[in-house]
């Protein structure tokens, strides 16, 4: 499978023309219109903290700036803002879970209050890695929704594009299989109900 | 024979294309089970979670950037220059350090110099990387004589 889809870099190229500091501005404006709102969608669930993944998703485009200024082209624009949110929030949480870990030797009683504004972010992560997606189908998954290509998703997670293809394809059976366990579900609710309703009366 | 989901996820995701669409202009079945993907999908789609109420500024984006722009001697600045600096005496030697940073060369022209040179000599994918690792954990907008690290 993974010689169909041909690998694509994603990422930099040598410098060619410095571009304009005007030119430059446009740029970045019209791709933050394009694309800020699906690197947001996709941020908040890997940051659990809607502040967190605003910053991110502003330092991957302050870094896209830095990167443009030296002249150098981006082959997969909107690929490589995925990436580097993606990166910069791995390394916020990494961080995170170091604090976390001095903390906790700090103290004995363990803190019960929950992540930082985070339970309506956290409700909307739970739902795919419940319904049995592993973390890489989640986030092929919500990569794909944001319209990247096999390709895209494949530099953004350091994947063959063969293995995005396969593990979409395993997410998708997976969501099928429980949206048609939860219909057989709630259609045994329903008919049990009925039955107790017909009972009663 | 009939092309896997697999395939057919791709083809719906157009990410395969001539070979399944003469197939399914013949083949009711896959073409069913084709139409049950994308229902499936569109499903998922709706369930599209939203981000937060407030999308992020791009005032707050241009003002980070003017920042950066008007301060010469801005903390991150000489950071970024120290750490590439420091990168090309790693993987290309000493030598190499002074034929890439001069005085008066800005610390975004050093970034893509650099990046050159690691591309050349150690391959685009290994390029990557070190430029990653050099924009990583940087504040951009570090008062002087504040650290990074």
């Amino acid at each position: 499978m993974d010689g169909d889809w041909p690998e694509r870099n994603i990422g930099t190229m040598s410098p060619r023309d410095l571009p304009s500091p005007v030119g430059l501005k446009e740029e970045i404006a019209d791709l933050f219109a394009r694309e800020s709102a699906g690197m947001l969608r996709y941020a908040c669930p890997l940051a659990g903290d809607p502040d967190m993944a605003r910053d991110a998703v502003q330092e991957a485009f302050f870094r896209f700036f830095i990167v443009r200024s030296s002249g150098q082209s981006i082959v997969s624009p909107k690929a490589w803002l995925f990436r580097v949110v993606r990166n910069y929030l791995f390394d916020y949480r990494r961080a995170a879970s170091r604090i976390a870990a001095g903390m906790e030797s700090l103290r004995d009683v363990p803190d019960p209050s929950p992540s930082p504004g985070g339970e309506d972010i956290v409700d909307l992560v739970q739902g795919l890695p419940q319904i049995g997606l592993s973390p890489r189908e989640v986030e092929c998954v919500r990569l794909r929704m944001e319209d990247l290509r096999y390709d895209e998703i494949a530099g953004v997670l350091g994947l063959q594009p063969g293995t995005v293809g396969a593990l979409l394809n395993r997410a998708h059976d997976k969501i099928r299989k429980a949206v048609a366990a939860r219909m057989q579900q709630e259609h045994r609710a329903t008919r049990a109900l009925t039955e107790e309703k017909r009972y009663a009366s | 024979m009939h092309p896997s989901d697999l395939r057919l996820l791709a083809y719906c995701d157009g990410e395969a294309g001539g070979r399944i669409a003469r197939h399914l202009a013949g083949c009711r079945r896959c073409r069913e089970r084709l139409e049950q993907i994308r229902t499936e999908k569109a499903a998922l789609a709706a369930a599209h979670p939203i981000g937060p109420d407030q999308e992020p500024q791009l005032t707050g984006l241009f003002g980070a950037i003017s920042a950066w722009q008007s301060n010469e001697s801005n903390g991150a600045r000489l950071h970024l220059r120290r750490r590439v600096r420091e990168r090309v005496e790693t993987f290309c030697g000493a030598a190499a350090v002074g034929t890439v940073d001069h005085p008066g060369v800005r610390e975004e022209k050093l970034l893509g110099t650099s990046n050159e040179i690691f591309d050349a000599f150690l391959g685009p994918a290994a390029a990557e990387v070190i430029q990653d690792d050099l924009l990583r954990g940087l504040r951009w907008n570090l008062p002087l004589g504040e650290t990074n690290e």
